[in-house]
Protein backbone atom coordinates (compact mmCIF):
# COMPACT_ATOMS: atom_id res chain seq x y z
CA UNK A 1 0.00 0.00 0.00
CA UNK A 2 1.52 3.13 -0.77
CA UNK A 3 1.99 5.59 2.21
CA UNK A 4 2.56 9.63 2.74
CA UNK A 5 5.14 10.30 5.15
CA UNK A 6 5.25 14.11 6.40
CA UNK A 7 8.48 15.12 8.19
CA UNK A 8 8.32 18.53 10.00
CA UNK A 9 11.15 19.47 11.58
CA UNK A 10 11.38 23.11 13.46
CA UNK A 11 14.18 25.01 14.51
CA UNK A 12 13.65 28.64 15.98
CA UNK A 13 16.50 30.76 17.84
CA UNK A 14 14.91 33.73 20.39
CA UNK A 15 17.87 35.89 21.53
CA UNK A 16 16.12 35.53 24.98
CA UNK A 17 14.73 33.88 27.73
CA UNK A 18 11.47 32.48 26.78
CA UNK A 19 10.18 32.62 30.49
CA UNK A 20 10.49 36.39 29.74
CA UNK A 21 7.01 37.99 29.80
CA UNK A 22 7.95 39.50 26.35
CA UNK A 23 8.25 37.24 23.20
CA UNK A 24 10.91 39.24 21.26
CA UNK A 25 10.29 38.14 17.63
CA UNK A 26 12.76 35.39 16.42
CA UNK A 27 15.93 35.28 14.84
CA UNK A 28 16.17 32.72 12.58
CA UNK A 29 13.87 29.25 11.97
CA UNK A 30 14.12 26.37 9.62
CA UNK A 31 10.53 24.91 9.58
CA UNK A 32 9.56 22.77 6.96
CA UNK A 33 6.37 20.17 6.19
CA UNK A 34 8.05 18.24 3.28
CA UNK A 35 6.00 15.33 2.13
CA UNK A 36 6.94 12.15 0.40
CA UNK A 37 5.54 9.19 -1.97
CA UNK A 38 6.12 6.14 0.11
CA UNK A 39 6.46 2.58 -1.36
CA UNK A 40 7.72 0.36 1.47
CA UNK A 41 8.65 1.27 4.46
CA UNK A 42 9.81 -0.67 8.12
CA UNK A 43 9.66 0.41 11.77
CA UNK A 44 12.57 -1.29 14.21
CA UNK A 45 13.14 -0.49 17.76
CA UNK A 46 16.74 -1.58 18.86
CA UNK A 47 18.06 -1.72 21.82
CA UNK A 48 22.05 -1.82 21.55
CA UNK A 49 23.48 -2.69 24.93
CA UNK A 50 26.83 -2.50 24.60
CA UNK A 51 29.08 0.24 22.34
CA UNK A 52 29.58 -1.00 18.83
CA UNK A 53 26.83 -3.05 18.62
CA UNK A 54 25.32 -2.49 15.06
CA UNK A 55 22.29 -3.77 13.54
CA UNK A 56 22.10 -3.75 9.83
CA UNK A 57 19.05 -1.51 8.14
CA UNK A 58 17.33 -4.00 5.06
CA UNK A 59 14.37 -2.91 3.23
CA UNK A 60 13.68 -6.56 1.34
CA UNK A 61 11.07 -5.18 -1.18
CA UNK A 62 13.06 -2.24 -2.81
CA UNK A 63 16.48 -1.54 -3.50
CA UNK A 64 18.58 0.61 -1.13
CA UNK A 65 19.85 2.12 -4.12
CA UNK A 66 16.36 3.72 -5.03
CA UNK A 67 15.25 6.58 -3.30
CA UNK A 68 15.61 6.41 1.04
CA UNK A 69 15.00 7.79 3.85
CA UNK A 70 16.23 7.12 7.09
CA UNK A 71 14.80 8.62 10.12
CA UNK A 72 16.67 7.50 13.48
CA UNK A 73 15.44 8.36 17.02
CA UNK A 74 17.79 8.28 19.69
CA UNK A 75 18.36 7.90 23.64
CA UNK A 76 22.16 7.34 24.31
CA UNK A 77 24.87 7.54 21.46
CA UNK A 78 24.57 5.85 17.83
CA UNK A 79 26.19 6.55 14.82
CA UNK A 80 24.10 5.60 11.63
CA UNK A 81 27.09 3.96 8.85
CA UNK A 82 26.59 4.19 5.17
CA UNK A 83 27.93 3.09 2.28
CA UNK A 84 26.70 4.07 -1.28
CA UNK A 85 27.94 5.03 -4.84
CA UNK A 86 28.67 8.37 -5.92
CA UNK A 87 27.18 10.14 -8.46
CA UNK A 88 28.42 8.17 -11.16
CA UNK A 89 26.57 5.29 -9.54
CA UNK A 90 30.37 3.26 -9.68
CA UNK A 91 32.53 5.44 -7.04
CA UNK A 92 31.75 4.38 -3.44
CA UNK A 93 31.44 6.97 -0.93
CA UNK A 94 30.95 6.36 2.75
CA UNK A 95 29.48 7.98 5.94
CA UNK A 96 29.12 8.32 9.26
CA UNK A 97 25.93 9.98 10.92
CA UNK A 98 26.16 10.56 14.67
CA UNK A 99 23.14 11.10 16.70
CA UNK A 100 23.26 11.70 20.50
CA UNK A 101 19.97 12.09 22.91
CA UNK A 102 18.43 12.20 26.24
CA UNK A 103 15.18 11.06 27.02
CA UNK A 104 13.76 14.75 27.68
CA UNK A 105 15.37 15.45 23.87
CA UNK A 106 15.99 12.14 21.71
CA UNK A 107 19.01 12.20 19.17
CA UNK A 108 17.05 12.68 15.64
CA UNK A 109 19.00 11.86 12.05
CA UNK A 110 17.21 12.04 9.18
CA UNK A 111 18.56 11.38 5.85
CA UNK A 112 16.93 11.12 2.45
CA UNK A 113 19.76 9.69 -0.16
CA UNK A 114 19.66 7.39 -3.29
CA UNK A 115 22.41 5.06 -4.83
CA UNK A 116 22.94 3.94 -0.98
CA UNK A 117 24.46 0.32 -0.84
CA UNK A 118 24.29 -0.29 2.89
CA UNK A 119 23.08 1.32 6.11
CA UNK A 120 23.89 0.49 9.99
CA UNK A 121 22.98 1.36 13.43
CA UNK A 122 26.25 1.30 15.80
CA UNK A 123 25.66 2.52 19.27
CA UNK A 124 28.59 4.35 20.59
CA UNK A 125 27.89 3.76 24.07
CA UNK A 126 26.15 1.18 26.59
CA UNK A 127 22.55 1.11 26.56
CA UNK A 128 21.32 3.27 23.78
CA UNK A 129 18.08 2.48 22.54
CA UNK A 130 17.14 3.51 18.71
CA UNK A 131 14.26 3.61 16.82
CA UNK A 132 14.89 3.24 13.22
CA UNK A 133 12.25 4.10 10.22
CA UNK A 134 13.42 3.54 6.68
CA UNK A 135 11.14 3.72 3.84
CA UNK A 136 11.53 4.25 0.36
CA UNK A 137 10.25 7.29 -1.31
CA UNK A 138 8.78 8.06 -5.21
CA UNK A 139 8.79 10.69 -7.57
CA UNK A 140 5.40 11.90 -8.59
CA UNK A 141 5.35 10.38 -11.73
CA UNK A 142 6.83 7.07 -10.59
CA UNK A 143 4.94 4.28 -12.80
CA UNK A 144 4.85 2.36 -9.08
CA UNK A 145 2.44 4.32 -7.11
CA UNK A 146 -0.10 2.64 -9.37
CA UNK A 147 1.46 -0.64 -9.32
CA UNK A 148 2.00 -0.65 -5.66
CA UNK A 149 -1.30 1.11 -4.31
CA UNK B 1 20.46 32.37 22.84
CA UNK B 2 17.89 29.82 23.07
CA UNK B 3 16.26 27.28 20.40
CA UNK B 4 13.42 25.72 20.20
CA UNK B 5 13.86 22.10 18.62
CA UNK B 6 10.44 20.49 17.19
CA UNK B 7 10.72 17.12 15.11
CA UNK B 8 7.58 15.70 13.96
CA UNK B 9 6.83 12.90 11.16
CA UNK B 10 3.88 11.05 10.62
CA UNK B 11 3.21 8.06 8.00
CA UNK B 12 -0.58 8.24 6.98
CA UNK B 13 -2.04 5.25 4.51
CA UNK B 14 -2.89 6.31 1.10
CA UNK B 15 -1.53 8.99 -1.39
CA UNK B 16 -1.92 12.71 -0.59
CA UNK B 17 -4.01 12.96 -3.62
CA UNK B 18 -6.59 10.79 -2.02
CA UNK B 19 -6.76 12.03 1.47
CA UNK B 20 -9.64 10.20 1.91
CA UNK B 21 -7.57 7.28 2.68
CA UNK B 22 -5.04 9.29 4.46
CA UNK B 23 -6.55 9.00 7.85
CA UNK B 24 -4.94 6.38 9.58
CA UNK B 25 -1.16 7.07 10.71
CA UNK B 26 0.39 3.73 11.14
CA UNK B 27 3.78 5.89 12.85
CA UNK B 28 4.40 8.97 14.21
CA UNK B 29 7.47 10.41 15.97
CA UNK B 30 6.86 13.24 18.05
CA UNK B 31 9.52 15.02 19.39
CA UNK B 32 7.61 18.18 20.21
CA UNK B 33 8.92 20.47 23.39
CA UNK B 34 6.27 22.94 23.78
CA UNK B 35 7.66 23.69 27.07
CA UNK B 36 11.04 23.57 26.86
CA UNK B 37 13.96 25.57 24.84
CA UNK B 38 17.66 24.65 24.83
CA UNK B 39 20.20 27.30 26.27
CA UNK B 40 23.13 27.94 23.93
CA UNK B 41 25.64 30.02 24.85
CA UNK B 42 26.61 31.07 21.24
CA UNK B 43 27.01 29.19 17.71
CA UNK B 44 24.18 29.95 15.91
CA UNK B 45 24.01 30.06 11.66
CA UNK B 46 21.25 29.67 9.29
CA UNK B 47 20.73 30.42 6.10
CA UNK B 48 20.45 30.21 2.66
CA UNK B 49 22.44 29.20 -1.00
CA UNK B 50 21.63 28.31 -4.48
CA UNK B 51 23.88 25.93 -5.38
CA UNK B 52 25.08 26.69 -9.08
CA UNK B 53 26.75 24.15 -11.55
CA UNK B 54 29.14 21.95 -10.00
CA UNK B 55 31.04 24.76 -7.81
CA UNK B 56 31.62 23.48 -4.17
CA UNK B 57 30.57 25.66 -1.34
CA UNK B 58 31.82 25.69 1.62
CA UNK B 59 28.89 26.16 4.25
CA UNK B 60 30.16 28.43 6.84
CA UNK B 61 29.84 27.49 10.29
CA UNK B 62 29.34 29.57 13.20
CA UNK B 63 31.54 31.84 14.04
CA UNK B 64 32.52 31.08 17.41
CA UNK B 65 32.05 27.28 16.96
CA UNK B 66 34.75 25.06 17.65
CA UNK B 67 35.09 20.98 17.88
CA UNK B 68 34.61 20.75 21.35
CA UNK B 69 31.21 20.98 21.09
CA UNK B 70 28.68 19.37 19.34
CA UNK B 71 27.00 21.18 16.08
CA UNK B 72 23.29 20.35 15.69
CA UNK B 73 23.04 20.84 11.54
CA UNK B 74 20.23 20.75 9.43
CA UNK B 75 20.40 20.82 5.88
CA UNK B 76 17.18 20.68 2.78
CA UNK B 77 18.03 20.79 -0.67
CA UNK B 78 15.36 21.22 -3.22
CA UNK B 79 17.41 18.66 -5.45
CA UNK B 80 20.13 16.25 -5.36
CA UNK B 81 23.25 17.81 -3.81
CA UNK B 82 26.40 16.01 -2.34
CA UNK B 83 27.48 16.81 1.29
CA UNK B 84 31.10 16.12 2.58
CA UNK B 85 31.34 16.57 6.34
CA UNK B 86 34.69 16.80 8.01
CA UNK B 87 34.64 15.51 11.74
CA UNK B 88 37.98 15.18 13.58
CA UNK B 89 35.64 12.26 15.61
CA UNK B 90 34.67 10.71 12.36
CA UNK B 91 36.36 11.49 9.79
CA UNK B 92 34.98 12.39 6.22
CA UNK B 93 31.95 11.27 5.37
CA UNK B 94 29.83 12.05 2.21
CA UNK B 95 26.28 11.93 1.79
CA UNK B 96 23.90 11.99 -0.78
CA UNK B 97 20.77 14.30 -0.45
CA UNK B 98 17.90 13.32 -2.69
CA UNK B 99 15.12 16.07 -3.19
CA UNK B 100 12.37 16.50 -6.22
CA UNK B 101 11.15 19.37 -6.89
CA UNK B 102 8.69 20.64 -9.84
CA UNK B 103 5.04 19.96 -11.34
CA UNK B 104 6.66 16.23 -13.08
CA UNK B 105 8.44 14.60 -9.96
CA UNK B 106 6.74 17.17 -7.03
CA UNK B 107 8.09 19.19 -4.50
CA UNK B 108 9.59 16.22 -1.92
CA UNK B 109 12.75 17.97 -0.60
CA UNK B 110 15.60 16.55 0.79
CA UNK B 111 17.15 16.08 4.18
CA UNK B 112 20.22 15.67 6.26
CA UNK B 113 20.06 16.16 10.03
CA UNK B 114 22.94 15.09 12.32
CA UNK B 115 24.81 16.21 15.08
CA UNK B 116 28.61 16.13 15.52
CA UNK B 117 31.68 17.79 16.37
CA UNK B 118 32.23 19.44 12.25
CA UNK B 119 35.58 20.91 11.11
CA UNK B 120 33.84 21.53 7.63
CA UNK B 121 30.59 20.61 5.53
CA UNK B 122 30.71 21.58 1.85
CA UNK B 123 27.44 21.15 -0.69
CA UNK B 124 28.15 20.51 -4.66
CA UNK B 125 25.22 19.38 -7.39
CA UNK B 126 25.83 16.57 -9.59
CA UNK B 127 27.09 18.75 -12.52
CA UNK B 128 27.02 21.88 -14.64
CA UNK B 129 24.23 23.56 -15.40
CA UNK B 130 22.65 22.14 -12.45
CA UNK B 131 20.54 25.21 -10.47
CA UNK B 132 19.96 23.61 -6.67
CA UNK B 133 19.10 25.80 -3.50
CA UNK B 134 19.70 24.83 -0.11
CA UNK B 135 19.09 25.70 3.58
CA UNK B 136 20.98 25.35 6.64
CA UNK B 137 20.29 25.77 10.27
CA UNK B 138 23.54 25.23 12.63
CA UNK B 139 23.42 25.54 16.25
CA UNK B 140 25.98 24.20 18.59
CA UNK B 141 24.48 21.68 21.17
CA UNK B 142 24.43 22.23 24.62
CA UNK B 143 25.65 19.48 27.08
CA UNK B 144 21.69 18.17 27.31
CA UNK B 145 22.89 16.22 30.48
CA UNK B 146 23.25 19.61 32.21
CA UNK B 147 19.66 20.82 33.91
CA UNK B 148 20.80 24.50 33.07
CA UNK B 149 20.69 23.63 29.27
CA UNK B 150 16.46 23.82 29.45
CA UNK B 151 14.76 26.53 29.74
CA UNK B 152 11.28 26.68 30.66
CA UNK B 153 8.92 28.36 28.06
CA UNK B 154 6.32 29.83 30.38
CA UNK B 155 4.91 32.00 27.33
CA UNK B 156 4.54 29.05 24.96
CA UNK B 157 1.90 27.32 27.93
CA UNK B 158 -0.05 30.59 27.62
CA UNK B 159 0.88 32.17 31.29
CA UNK B 160 2.57 35.77 30.84
CA UNK B 161 3.04 36.52 34.56
CA UNK B 162 6.35 36.42 36.06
Amino acid sequence: MISTLFISPRFVAYPQDVSDAVLSPYLAMFGQQIRHNILWKQVRQLSLEDSADTATITLNEIALTDWPIIIVKCVGSARVNTTAKDFDGTTAITGKLPVYGTSLVPGIAVISTYNLVSATVEALADDTVVEVFAAIAAEDDDSRLDTYA
Amino acid sequence: MYILRQFQASLADGERSAMAEATRFTWRLRDILPKYTLSIASGLYSNGYQLVDDTSFAVPLPEDYDTANRLYYALRAEGIVKATVVSPTHGTSTFLIKGTTGTTNGDHHGLLIGVGDITSITLVTSASSVTTPVEWFFFSLPDLTDADSFRLGQLALGVTSA
